[in-house]
């Protein structure tokens, strides 16, 4: 009686400490994308006093002011919010496409011979590669930047989602068939959730490459957003502007890949691999 | 790993053996000739055959911008790799520093390497703006492995060591970089094509010679042919890269793909 009373406390303090052990890695991952944001602002700072009579290079105040000033930072979100939409997009078809990719490939072995080298040839083909192709195969419209993002994406998380759903051990598998669960239950309770963790570290690694390609897309295709913004800007020698843009564009990808990063955390605490190695 | 995998099978059972990969690939190939017969004129999207006859009657064009990227590409790994190790080091000998310097790298590869581009070319001249862009494309996947691979902690290496009497050096050659070998390949294998698609990138804004010049150009002249037989060439290059260096580290370090198949 008094040991499994111990067991019970034991067990709510590690519940507890896990919880706060949770934020503190959460406020870790926040404040790891702050600090080294202010280190580049002084590294810019720095670097504008230092470097003699160049033509280009802004300070930071100056641009400040510049967002400030004129509601010049209604104009940048708008860009911003255009990138960041079709980024949005691009990432929910690839998700689809990466979900349903990997479970045809899981349900048999002739689907997976049949369907992954397709899969992997067209996630190999470069971005930059991707842009012009596509801007020539569907012309200069948002479908172009969407897409493109998409197939920068979906074949890392196609990659993570069929390692998670092949994640849960043979064992559990087996209890699950003996138990009466059919091949979709098994699917949906067992495979699929384990595959969540990875397609969120999956987005968070394609970021960088994917916000890469939206915004080339913008440059030699669809002439809007950030990266509309920024070209326009540079071509008329407005510096300020341009970096207005640059700056836009580096807060936006390092919020949105620490913010990644916390779901990450969160989720592989709630979807550990069931059963699996821990690795 | 079951015992026939590590059996070589002779060219026609393995041709048996991956047919449905074949025929994922033939069904692949027949839509894109589908949907570029249906496309009227092959103006917008040409037919693999139309890419493969442009290839070759465009080979000299095609040959010499290749040669031009890969010169560049070539400087510019060796220039991101010294950046790489310059940043690499401090984070691997100061295990207190590791977390902040990896953060920092992370951040500054958080910034798309498309809006520096332009940027590049107000810098500098010549073909400069492509070398550092294809060194600045290499040197987060190197940092990265080269601070993974170096700086993972091997407790029970590191405490028979120094049960024996080694030194911190030796525990450093002698244990840590052999064990970095998988993360270095790794590296290798991404740098490679990493280098060449940031030079190509850098080749979109400006420059004179190379493959990104050659396919801007083709865009304006709306010569699709030509831009996707650039777009294979590049392709084609990238996984090259990829595979040889894939290719050479089975030939070298076999015992790593049995490390690798471990986890």
């Amino acid at each position: 009686m008094s040991t499994s009373q111990g067991q019970v406390v034991r067990q709510s303090k590690r519940a507890e400490s896990n919880a706060s052990y949770l934020t503190k890695l959460t406020v870790r991952e926040i404040l790891g994308g702050v600090i080294p944001m202010l280190l580049l602002l002084v590294a810019w700072f720095l670097a504008f006093e230092l470097i003699p009579d160049n033509t280009f290079l802004r300070a930071p105040q100056s641009v400040g002011q510049f967002v400030t000033g004129q509601n010049e930072w209604q104009a940048l979100l708008k860009a911003l919010s255009n990138t960041l939409l079709m980024v949005l997009l691009g990432y929910a078809v690839a998700y689809l496409s990466a979900l349903i990719i990997a479970i045809v490939a899981v349900s048999s072995r002739f689907m997976e011979q049949l369907v992954m080298p397709v899969a992997v040839v067209v996630g190999s083909v470069p971005i930059i590669v991707i842009v012009p192709v596509l801007l020539m195969a569907l012309g200069r419209g948002a479908l172009t930047a969407i897409l493109v993002c998409t197939i920068v994406t979906y074949f890392p998380c196609l990659i993570n989602v069929l390692s998670g759903l092949r994640s849960p051990s043979r064992q559990l598998i087996d209890i699950t068939a003996s138990l009466g669960g059919s091949r979709v239950r098994t699917l949906l309770k067992v495979r699929l959730p384990s595959a969540v963790p990875g397609l969120i570290s999956a987005s968070k690694l394609a970021l960088p490459a994917a916000l890469s390609g939206v915004i080339l897309a913008e440059f030699i295709a669809t002439s809007t957003g950030i990266g509309q913004y920024i070209s326009f800007a540079r071509a008329n020698y407005h510096f300020d502007a341009m970096w207005a843009g640059i700056c836009f564009t580096l807060i936006a990808s390092v919020l949105l890949y620490s913010l990644l990063g916390v779901f990450e955390i969160l989720l592989e605490q709630r979807y550990k691999p069931i059963g699996g190695a821990t690795q | 790993m079951t015992p026939s995998a590590t059996i070589r099978p002779n060219m026609a059972s393995t041709i048996l053996r991956k047919w449905p990969t074949l025929l994922g690939l033939g069904i692949a190939l027949a839509a894109w000739q589908y949907a570029a017969r249906q496309v009227d004129a092959d103006v917008l999207l040409p037919t693999p055959w139309n890419v493969l006859e442009t290839l070759v009657a465009d080979r000299n064009i095609i040959g010499k911008a290749l040669i031009a990227t890969l010169k560049t590409a070539g400087i510019g790994l060796l220039v991101g790799l010294i950046a790489a190790t310059v940043c690499a080091l401090p984070a691997v000998l100061f295990t207190k520093l590791k977390r902040a310097i990896v953060r920092q790298m992370t951040i500054i590869y958080c910034l798309p390497l498309v809006t520096i581009a332009p940027l590049l070319f107000l810098v500098s001249s010549g073909n400069k703006p492509q070398i550092i862009m294809a060194a600045m494309s290499v040197v987060f996947p190197i940092f990265i492995s080269m601070v993974q691979g170096l700086g993972a902690p091997h407790k029970q290496w590191l405490d028979l060591s120094r049960s024996l009497g080694g030194t911190k050096r030796m525990y450093f050659f002698r244990i840590q970089v052999p064990a970095a070998v998988r993360e270095l390949l790794t590296a290798a294998r991404l740098a490679g094509p990493a280098a060449i698609l940031g030079t190509t990138l850098a080749e979109y804004f400006g420059g004179s010679s190379g493959l990104g010049v050659v396919m801007i150009n083709s865009l304006s002249q709306m010569n699709a042919g030509r831009a996707y037989a650039l777009g294979l060439t590049i392709t084609a290059i990238a996984t090259s890269a990829f595979l040889l260096v894939s290719v050479v580290s089975k030939q070298f370090f076999p015992w790593v793909e049995e490390m690798t198949n471990e986890y």
